[in-house]
């Protein structure tokens, strides 16, 4: 990795955040300090990918006392398996939710939103519908209490994919990675 | 940007459960010596029914002539008048001299006619806005009616609901009522869902002061969309007495506080509810508050201690505590009072507001405010014991809410002295 030398206003601006809330930080020992103070200060990689982490669970509405306890004695990688969650956001944009309201959206008769926040490619309303008849006459799994769930697609080889309604329980999430992963197994020994 | 975060009594019952009230008193940061400011879009949503002719609509025409003529070309704003039929006389547009000039004409067109669509109204507006949403700027449809929701989608919780799915999305609602056949409650729970505010304006002659006041807030925000979190460990149970949204997660309160502009002054007051547990052993919560501009971010952490009986039936009291949470009670009373009286249950309105007297005077003791607060409450039972005119209903309702928001009688917010 190439050696870095970041100054404050660097992490700021990488980061979007404001060097005074990157200070607090600090000063809350959520962040390490660099050890000089003033414009001297150095930070580096390990640095900004902790801030990194610490942002993307404050946009989750974590409180800072338990961010502190989550990212305590993680590594460079272990804050970069955070970063790579899923965000906690609502699943559609304000104006979606006003045209289905609205009764203006293509998928407004299906009654959930599918939005993929894997795939690039708005997955057609008749598939969607489909899916969800499918899934609710047959798995334990249903939409979450407020009815709000969301399509993913997942891509498993050229030509073949699945999707998955979204959230799902614990159990249905384990069982959806390892057949991704045995999928990738497969793909890897087909691959030429 | 100050916290101050207090709890009425430290000491809580080692053999019953107990209830602590907590006040937090924030104050939003001053506005930047630059004069920058996020920018906003706005749309203005208007009832022109039948109801609303002649000065009404005029004056909130001129209402929204003089708004669009305080923004700049950064901002974007709207313009959506509604019967029963709903048209967008101004699609959402940057606020450039042009197209200020250009949208004045079109609002002077706007006149008053038919039934009242607000529901579809209200969405147009939105619509307007989510699709031209100021990236970390101010969002906000201002709904304006003097009506009830007689067509299209009429329930309260309905309209409601969505108004906090769409706050969730970053499009906040603020509602003006006018005169006196409004629907308060449901005006009122669009904008606590809503994330914005709800202002009775009771003389149509007021209308261009409070649009005008609301949008010079919009421009004064200083810390966006800010939030009150509470930490404790399990068991601890929260609640608010204060008009916000709250959502329990687990360990974790969230209370939704919305905007804040430069400098006001927010008291909000929660009651935790605590199990019983070992004399002796302390229990801590951590009260924080954030905005998502991150303009404001601070914590502090509450502790209280397991005590006998005795002990906590003779520890001291903050007083400055007990008067907020007094207060509280005394205007949550108030409203309910002034349902009931409108429903004619005048003697179950009297009970209502003598109930929380007694309540406040067991522990007044000899604090003035208290007291007054006591002697308040039992002149306004009398008050709602008997038939009041709407307008007096009206008058009241608004009062009680400003005070639950930390607003002065015009609506307008406290700012720090």
């Amino acid at each position: 990795m190439a050696p870095v030398d970041y100054s404050i206003a660097d992490v700021a601006a990488l980061t979007d955040t404001p060097v005074r809330t990157v200070r607090y930080y600090i000063a809350q020992g959520l962040l390490p300090s660099p050890g000089r103070t003033g414009p001297a200060a150095r930070y580096d990689d390990a640095f900004v990918t902790r801030l990194r982490a610490i942002r993307r669970l404050q946009e989750a509405h974590q409180p800072l006392s338990v961010i502190r306890v989550a990212l305590d004695g993680l590594d460079e990688d272990g804050l970069r398996d955070v970063l790579e969650r899923p965000e906690v956001t609502p699943p559609d944009s304000a104006g979606d939710y006003v045209r289905r309201l609205l009764g203006e959206s293509p998928h407004a008769a299906a009654g959930e939103q599918p939005t993929l926040y894997r795939a690039a490619a708005p997955m057609a309303a008749s598939a969607a519908a489909h899916l969800g008849d499918a899934d609710a006459s047959g798995s334990a799994v249903g939409p979450t209490a407020g009815g709000r769930s969301h399509w993913e697609r997942i891509v498993l080889a050229p030509g073949v994919e699945i999707h998955v309604r979204r959230p799902q329980s614990r159990w249905s999430s384990k069982q959806t990675e390892r057949l991704v992963e045995f999928a990738e197994q497969l793909s890897r020994r087909g691959a030429p | 940007m100050s916290l101050t975060v207090r709890s009425d009594r430290l000491l809580i019952r080692a053999t019953d459960t107990s209830s602590r009230f907590v006040r937090i008193d924030v104050t939003a940061p001053p506005a930047p010596t630059d004069h920058r400011r996020p920018a906003a879009s706005l749309a203005f949503v208007i009832d022109r029914s039948g109801s609303m002719h002649g000065a009404k609509i005029e004056l909130a025409r001129q209402a929204v002539r003089e708004a669009i003529a305080r923004l700049s070309a950064a901002d974007r704003f709207a313009v959506v008048a509604y019967d029963d039929r709903i048209d967008v006389l101004v699609p959402s547009t940057a606020a450039t001299p042009d197209a200020r000039g250009a949208a004045i004409a079109a609002i002077d067109r706007l006149d008053a006619r038919g039934n009242t669509n607000l529901g579809e109204g209200w969405l147009r507006g939105c619509a307007q806005v989510a699709d031209n949403l100021a990236v970390e700027g101010v969002n906000r449809v201002l709904l304006l009616t003097d009506g009830l929701a007689n067509q299209g989608m009429t329930s309260s919780e309905e309209l409601a609901g969505h108004a906090a799915e769409l706050r969730r999305r970053g499009v906040a609602t603020t509602t003006f009522g006018v005169g006196e056949d409004f629907d308060e409650a449901l005006l009122r729970a669009m904008a606590d869902a809503g994330g914005g505010h709800f202002r009775f304006i009771a003389d149509a002659r007021q209308i261009v002061d409070h649009i005008s006041g609301e949008v010079g807030e919009l421009l004064e925000v200083t810390a966006r969309d800010a939030v009150v979190e509470v930490t404790g460990p399990e068991g601890i149970h929260v609640d608010t007495l204060s008009p916000y949204p709250l959502e329990a997660h687990g360990e974790r309160t969230v209370l939704r506080l919305g905007d804040l502009v430069s400098d006001q002054a927010v008291e909000i007051v929660l009651r935790l509810r605590f199990p019983y547990g070992q004399v002796g052993r302390e229990i801590g919560a951590l009260v924080s508050i954030r905005s998502a501009d991150g303009a404001v971010d601070a914590g502090q952490t509450l502790r209280w201690t397991y005590a006998d009986d005795r002990a906590n039936d003779h520890q001291p009291r903050d007083r400055e505590v007990d008067r907020v949470v007094a207060r509280a009670f005394a205007d949550r009373a108030k409203t309910d009072a002034i349902r009931l009286n409108r429903i004619g249950e005048f003697a179950q309105a009297r009970r209502a507001l003598l109930a929380v007297a007694a309540r406040v005077h067991a522990y007044a003791g000899n604090d003035h405010e208290l007291r007054e607060i006591v002697a308040d409450l039992r002149g306004e039972a009398e008050r709602w014991a008997v038939l009041q005119d709407e307008r007096s209903r009206k008058v009241a309702y608004s009062a009680t809410y400003n005070s639950l928001k930390s607003r002065n009688l015009d609506g307008q917010a406290l700012r720090r002295q």
